[in-house]
């Protein structure tokens, strides 16, 4: 993180909107600020982020404190990111629209190194029921910076309790059960391994207590 | 005469009936219909999808997805089953949640893939931009009143978004 806002870069930002340039001078910024008209204070700040001179984030702000931003990266006319800020002004999650749908419907978690530790889902799309929490090792190096994909959980029914657990090894997928019963506690257990061959378990009574039950190929 | 026809006549629809029955059997005619997606909900196509029955472990059938991730399965049997997508080396990429087969002739299903690897390498995986340093982010430091000049502090498009 430090070294990211090491490469950054410092905006003058006046009343009125200013022009700014990153270090090598390669583009203009230009940041349009909105002000509550009854008290004065800063709402939002408009900003052509990649200095194409069209506006691409706003964020929105409470004085000098930034709540969230909505970020068009492509700029399509639809927000295709959106952060929330923690009372430091620290990036807590980044909401991404999966679907590309203008609406986010999962929500990537960073630890305090910057690395994603959690993903959020909604397999509806509605980001109020997320139905879907991916855990990752950030000790582990992913394709894309985040941590390897270690556990997740899943609500497959959409009754507000997870029915699915997940565990990966090294990314791939090594044990997931079930909950046949709808009490929240799994049920049945398949464990698979990388000769293809899967154990599959049942623990009848959410005991907690699988027994073996069949070994297949 | 007549009796005679009579006779003839159900004893044709009987054999022509008897093969249809047997396929008619409701265990027979469970059609199972589905679409593969791949993390960032885009066609997963070309990819392994088998049918496993939840009850016995044992894989009953599969397929590969098409070039719109479309699979379908047919003359399923009435119980418990789980679909997973699989990888050339047998490693299971995502699965459905369990479901149950019974009195519908067609069930429809989608899987997402959730692993990594090589389904996350190819195109339109769609997360990559999970990555929270990969894309700007705006910061704003602070502001000194009303007038006065606020400091912006913004992260810029890292190549490695691992730093």
């Amino acid at each position: 993180m430090l070294a990211r806002i090491a490469r950054t870069l410092l905006i003058g930002v006046s009343f009125t909107g200013v022009c700014a340039c990153n270090g090598a001078g390669k583009h203009t910024a230009s940041i349009r600020p909105s002000y509550d008209k009854a008290t004065g204070q800063l709402k939002e700040l408009a900003y052509d982020a990649n200095g194409n001179g069209r506006t691409d984030t706003w964020t929105e702000m409470e004085g000098s404190r930034p709540l969230r931003s909505r970020v068009d990266i492509n700029e399509d006319g639809k927000i295709d990111r959106w952060e929330e800020y923690d009372e430091n002004g620290g990036l807590a999650k980044v909401g991404f629209s999966r679907t590309n749908n203008g609406k986010p419907d999962a929500w990537a978690f960073s630890g305090a190194d910057g690395r994603v530790r959690r993903i959020e889902i909604s397999s509806t799309g509605d980001s109020s029921r997320i139905d879907r929490w991916e855990s990752y090792d950030t000790a582990q190096s992913g394709p894309d910076g985040r941590g390897a994909l270690v556990r997740a959980e899943e609500d497959t029914n959409h009754d507000g309790r997870p029915d699915k657990w997940e565990t990966y090894e090294h990314g791939i997928l090594k044990t997931v059960a079930f909950d046949e019963k709808g009490n929240g506690r799994p049920t049945r257990r398949l464990i698979y391994s990388s000769s293809a061959r899967v154990v599959i378990e049942s623990d009848p009574d959410g005991s907690g207590r699988f027994a073996e039950h069949a070994e297949v190929r | 005469m007549r009796r005679l026809v009579s006779k003839v006549l159900v004893t044709v629809m009987t054999m022509v009936g008897a093969p249809l029955a047997v396929l008619a059997s409701p265990q027979d005619l469970i059609a199972l219909k589905g679409r593969a997606f791949t993390p960032g909900l885009q066609a997963l196509t070309d990819t392994r999808v088998q049918i496993r029955d939840l009850k016995t472990g044992l894989l009953v059938n599969s397929t590969t997805s098409n070039a719109t991730g479309d699979f379908s399965f047919e003359n399923l049997k009435a119980g418990d089953y789980i679909v997973e997508l699989a990888d050339a080396s047998g490693h299971v990429l995502g699965m459905s949640a369990p479901f149950t087969l019974g009195t519908a002739k067609i069930v429809t299903v989608s899987v997402v893939a959730v692993s990594t690897g090589a389904v996350a390498a190819g195109a339109g995986a769609g997360f990559s931009l999970f990555g929270l340093g990969t894309v700007s982010s705006v910061a704003v430091l602070g502001a000194a009143g009303a007038a006065a000049v606020t400091a912006v502090v913004t992260t810029r498009q890292d190549a490695s978004p691992s730093r």
